[in-house]
């Protein structure tokens, strides 16, 4: 994913996709036809069970933000554009053709005449008002989804199959944002229904290749084939209906229960591949399909104004003591990528700050020395009496093993990491309230304004930031007039977040799934999500 | 004569189910006491379980949303207004999962049945292979040897028993695929599970009473008639020793629900313990409450039964007009076992 | 679960010592060697593992047992065996928290339902009665979902659950103690009372307490283990045993020592606790 394939998307695309405050994330944009062995010719049949490792909790496209919903979603909903998975170039899907205003504040849309919804209802211009007045009227339910409308005024339908989109401001991102998993086209009759019986699975239509039949919380969703499916997306490969009768999203959480199963057979595909097994999945002949999310890497949310963390020379200590090769050989799949800037190697607009990253724990001594912070008795360092103890809240389920081994690499310096397992409430609380010292974060999105999500002090400041010129980089570069001028301005903000070492950098994030050499031409769809359309299974 | 004990019978049916209303209800407040204890904000589990981050804090959302769970005001009146709904069979709605907390239960419910049945079969089984012969062995050694398994048996964690049953049984030997819920084999390895600290306690019980109950002369007298009486022996044995255990079914029943959230978080089943377990995970209360409440009722449920049918099953037993119930009573029943009977009027 | 197994036949407890019980009961002496070993492990792990049971060789991860490392080690390198021999003070800690819990809690209610007697002994024991109607784990897993996660916090709920037991025996025995006491009680009035009541009921009641108390020591370990496994007690990298057993599972296909070890660690000493506990009581088998 290098840089220049994102430039000729640049000027209509990049917009906000995908948050979680968790491992893994998705994005839109980068993406790549993915695996499968090319071996035989598709057949029509089969259902398979896919291992997902977290509970989907909301399956309405609109309304989730978890991974694990949106490729769930991605199946039974089409979206109104597609973006081309190498270049980002958006393309007709739903809608077969439209134009912009030159202030991209109005958007003219010719839709699709032969495109139906699971439920009969046909799609029309009528339909897609109903389908953004729906958006807008969820608010903050529909945490992505909500935002990339911010400022809609408004659909017109100006015939059966045409309508103008209206915003007060310029939304140049408006089309890419059309292209992702989250603002997925539902029929007309799901938003009548209650949101919180949509994100249950009930009532929820879509017009794409599978149907939702069944969503069991915490246990099972159950799609299958829709007949008469004639409009996929021009990323596909094949025409008319998918292959696969049915699809099970079968929720394991033990990663040793997920592994087990694909060896075992019961299970065809697993996602979030356990390090620790893979040599036996690549043993056993399994295909792996990874790719790496844009956005920002897997880092530390800092608490910049929490007592010991507000002297930068401690933050810079921490990022120091912190030996992400070690951690990666120890923990994660090879493929993954260590950090070289605050924003992964597959966002727009990234350049290689890896100078400003290294593992030096004799500088980092050096640092906390300076800063005051003697080694105590037990290797601890005090100053004032006080330990230099620093909480990590980790409001994930699953084990912290990462937070673990940091724990043992900042013990070395003196620094006493303790892990604090909450809920996911519980952390948001800490992040609100800034009783934190760091939180584990990623912010996957395919464009450098991934920035916005936290790094600003207005609004609700997660980082707890002073206003700084930090602030002003990022304001350009929302306000760049050319991709030059924006480009400088996230680069000048990007150095700042590194050299202030506003945050702890590790990582760039990735999507790792294992899948059974019987499944076939399983593909990514733009911003990592799976996309079975035109997979097959062999067996 | 008659309808004067059928007119006792039913008045202390009555006081039987009233007494367990009052339990119900005695549950609820507990469990409303405990759970509003709660350091953290429900309002942000709701925004956090349906994924709002925090660049999205939409003040008046989470004001409608504090409106809507009445969480803005008073926590007497929140209690008063809760249980009200309580009584029409409403529990609020999940947090996480913006679902009805009675449907969940509902819908869970059928599949921990399922689980815990067979279970309890299971540990019926086993707990009569192991007291039966204890009890019937003249080698003190087996019978020391056999009275030892119980106490192994419950001494091991479920969740290990769990993990290490998957791990051969389907991981290694490829017997049983764990994921297929609707498969025999991936019912039974949880249902074992489930079952081993049961059987145990159910041997335990079971020995105990057989043996007291060998040791009384008129069992002496039949076994000096011959072999042949050994079935009689074994069968009117067996019988005055079901009757303790009879007594312990609601405690019984309890621990298979409790220890069915281990087993369905261990193998990823659908039903009541995994949802307690990940409305726990995501404090959320609501689903928390109500499943104590399942408990308290289903408890409140068995022993009412249990105390109906007890007379039938031993004819020294009859309730007598005006007798104060014994209420739940499991400690009594749970930890000594003669002193569990319900009271009542030895003719 | 295991507080029924052996119930209370506490009256004629009596603790019987000497040389020949160790040749009459093998089991007893092995329960109370497994139990001293880990009691000592609690209080100087440093003579029964060298290595550091927090920090661990990132290389040396995932080994199988050998001699450097009796139960192998985990996927950040750490000894396993060091981890379980420095568990047990966290372990055993909250497990003694969780039985001081609802020995206290339990006690006092029991001692001033049993002493008041009438309406408030009534009250006392249906609040007891119905707390017994609510499964122990299911208790402890709502006061964690109020109290939020931490092994402070699971020790709490673990206790919570057992305050009814508690209550139930030591009401049984004032009421026991009051019928023959009520001598020098009929002398004294009010809280002085209380005090002559409380004096004789605690040395009396101790022998049945001390049992149930055993027991619930040998429960309190599963049920806190339990919780922990599930995820809502011990904080990384605190190497408690059911967190350990936890940490484990997802590597059930590589690294079978990882569960195995200390999970067999729980079943001895929950197996010894309760070992010394049918002995507390005195029953015979």
């Amino acid at each position: 994913m290098s840089l220049h394939r994102f430039r000729a998307a640049s000027r209509l695309a990049l917009a906000a996709v995908a948050v979680t405050l968790g491992v893994a994330a998705c994005s839109s944009g980068a993406a790549a036809p993915a695996a499968g062995g090319a071996a035989g010719t598709p057949r029509a049949g089969g259902a398979i069970t896919f291992g997902i490792s977290q509970d989907p909790i909301c399956v309405d496209p609109n309304q989730t933000d978890l991974t694990a919903s949106r490729d769930i979603g991605r199946q039974f909903a089409d979206s109104v554009v597609d973006a081309d998975p190498k270049t980002g170039e958006i393309k007709p899907w739903l809608a077969a053709a439209w134009e912009v205003n030159p202030n991209a504040t109005e958007f003219r849309f010719t839709f699709r005449s032969d495109v139906t919804f699971s439920n009969g209802e046909k799609f029309d211009a009528a339909a897609f008002k109903t389908f953004l007045d729906g958006i807008q009227a969820l608010g903050g339910k529909a945490v992505n989804a909500s935002t990339y409308i911010a400022t809609y005024q408004g659909t017109t339908v100006t015939g059966a199959n045409t309508a103008t989109v209206t915003f007060g401001q310029p939304n140049a991102s408006f089309l890419q944002a059309l292209s992702t998993v989250n603002m997925g086209v539902l029929a007309p009759a799901t938003y009548r229904t209650d949101p919180a019986q949509r994100c249950l699975g009930r009532d929820l239509y879509g017009s794409g290749p599978f149907t939702l039949d069944q969503f069991t919380p915490a246990q099972q969703v159950v799609l299958s084939k829709r007949t008469g499916y004639a409009w996929p997306s021009p990323n596909t490969r094949h025409t008319g209906d998918a292959y696969l009768d049915k699809i099970t999203f079968r929720v394991v959480t033990e990663a040793g229960q997920r592994t087990g199963g694909l060896r075992s057979g019961s299970l065809d595909a697993i996602n979030n591949i356990p390090v620790q097994d893979q040599p036996a999945i690549d043993k056993a002949g399994y295909q792996l399909l990874v790719s790496n999310n844009p956005g920002t890497v897997s880092e530390y949310l800092t608490n910049n104004s929490s007592p010991n963390l507000s002297d930068v020379r401690v933050r810079e200590a921490v990022q120091l003591g912190i030996d992400n090769q070690q951690v990666k050989d120890t923990l994660l799949l090879p493929s993954y990528n260590l950090a070289t800037s605050i924003l992964s190697s597959t966002t727009p607009l990234y350049q290689d700050h890896s100078d400003a990253l290294r593992h030096d724990p004799a500088r980092a001594a050096q640092l906390l020395d300076e800063a005051g912070w003697v080694p105590g008795p037990d290797g601890i360092r005090v100053k004032d009496g006080k330990k230099l103890t620093l909480t990590v809240v980790n409001g994930q389920a699953g084990a912290p093993t990462q937070d673990e081994l940091r724990a043992q690499q900042l013990r070395a310096i003196g620094v006493d990491l303790q892990i604090k397992i909450v809920s996911r409430a519980e952390m948001l609380g800490a992040l609100g309230t800034g009783d934190y010292d760091f939180i584990p974060y990623g912010f996957t999105r395919a464009d450098a304004a991934a920035l916005n999500m936290h790094f600003r002090s207005s609004g609700s400041n997660p980082l707890h930031l002073k206003p700084s010129e930090l602030d002003t980089y990022l304001a350009s570069a929302d306000a760049a007039a050319d991709t030059n001028a924006r480009k400088t301005a996230v680069d000048q903000a990007v150095r700042y977040i590194l050299d202030n070492h506003v945050v702890i950098v590790f990582t760039e994030q990735q999507v790792a799934h294992a899948v059974s050499p019987k499944l076939h031409d399983v593909a990514f769809a733009p911003g990592v999500q799976l996309y079975f359309y035109d997979a097959w299974s062999g067996a | 004569m008659r309808s004067r004990r059928d007119r006792g019978l039913t008045g202390y049916v009555l006081r039987r189910l009233l007494q367990g209303v009052g339990v119900l209800w005695a549950a609820y407040t507990i469990a409303f006491v405990v759970l509003y204890l709660l350091p953290s904000d429900p309002v942000r589990i709701m925004l956090a379980g349906s994924g709002t981050e925090f660049a999205n804090p939409d003040p008046a959302a989470v004001a409608a949303l504090e409106a809507q769970y009445g969480f803005d005001k008073p926590v007497i009146v929140q209690y008063v207004t809760s249980l009200g709904r309580a009584l029409t069979g409403d529990l609020g709605t999940s947090i996480q999962r913006s679902d009805e907390v009675t449907s969940m239960l509902a819908a869970a419910l059928g599949h921990t049945a399922v689980l815990g049945g067979v279970a309890f079969g299971l540990a019926l089984v086993g707990g009569l292979l192991l007291a039966i012969p204890a009890a019937f062995t003249r080698r003190p050694s087996v019978r020391q040897t056999l009275l030892g398994v119980p106490s192994v048996a419950v001494s091991v964690p479920t969740f290990w028993t769990g993990l290490l049953l998957t791990q051969v049984v389907s991981f290694q030997l490829g017997w049983v695929d764990v994921f297929d819920q609707h498969s025999v084999g991936a019912l039974l390895l949880p249902a074992v599970t489930l079952a081993i600290p049961t059987s145990a306690y159910i041997a335990q019980v079971l020995s105990k009473s057989l043996l007291s109950t060998l040791r009384e002369p008129y069992t002496e007298v039949i076994r000096s008639h011959g072999a042949s009486e050994a079935r009689i022996v074994l069968v009117s044995a067996l019988r005055n020793a079901s009757l303790p255990l009879l007594t312990m079914i609601g405690v019984i029943v309890g621990n298979l629900l409790a220890g069915s959230v281990v087993v369905e978080a261990v193998f990823a089943r659908d039903g009541i313990g995994n949802m307690t377990f990940q409305a726990v995970a995501a404090q959320d209360i609501p689903v928390v409450m109500g499943v104590v409440l399942l408990a308290a009722a289903i408890f409140v449920v068995i022993s009412i039964a249990v105390d109906l049918v007890y007379p039938l099953l031993d004819p020294r037993v009859m309730i007598r007009e005006g007798d104060t119930p014994p209420a739940a009573a499991p400690i009594e029943v749970a930890a000594d076992v003669t002193a569990a009977e319900p009271e009542v009027v030895r003719p | 679960m295991t507080a029924v197994l052996t119930g209370p036949g506490y009256a004629g407890s009596r603790l019987r010592t000497g040389a020949l019980d160790v040749v009459r009961r093998p089991g007893l002496v092995l329960a109370l060697v497994v139990l001293v070993v880990v009691i000592s492990w609690a209080f100087v792990p440093g003579l029964f593992a060298h290595q550091d049971p927090i920090t661990g060789v990132p290389a040396d991860r995932l080994q199988g047992p050998s001699a450097a490392h009796l139960f192998g080690t985990d996927h950040l390198g750490r000894d396993t065996f060091s981890r379980v021999v420095h568990g047990a003070s966290l372990t055993l800690r909250a497990t003694l928290l969780a039985v001081l819990v609802g020995l206290a809690a339990g006690g006092l209610l029991g001692l001033v339902a049993g002493f008041v007697g009438g309406r408030l002994d009534a009250v006392v024991m249906r609040v007891v009665d119905v707390m017994l109607a609510i499964p122990g784990l299911l208790l402890s897993l709502a006061v964690v979902t109020a109290l939020g996660f931490g092994t402070l916090q699971v020790a709490i709920a673990v206790g919570v659950s057992s305050v009814a037991a508690f209550a139930r025996v030591m009401r049984a025995e004032t009421l026991r103690v009051r019928a023959q006491t009520f001598v020098e009680a009929a002398h004294s009035v009010g809280s002085r009372r209380f005090y002559v009541l409380a004096a004789h009921v605690l040395p009396n009641a101790s022998g049945p307490v001390l049992a149930l108390s055993a027991l619930e020591f040998g429960s309190a370990i599963l049920s806190i283990s339990s919780l922990s496994f599930l995820g809502f007690g011990a904080q990384p990298p605190a190497p408690e045993w059911g967190a350990l057993v936890s940490d484990g599972r997802d590597y059930l296909g590589t690294a079978w020592w990882l569960t195995t070890f200390p999970g067999l660690t729980v079943a001895l000493v929950v197996l010894a606790a309760n070992r010394l506990a049918r002995h507390l009581e005195g029953t015979r088998e």
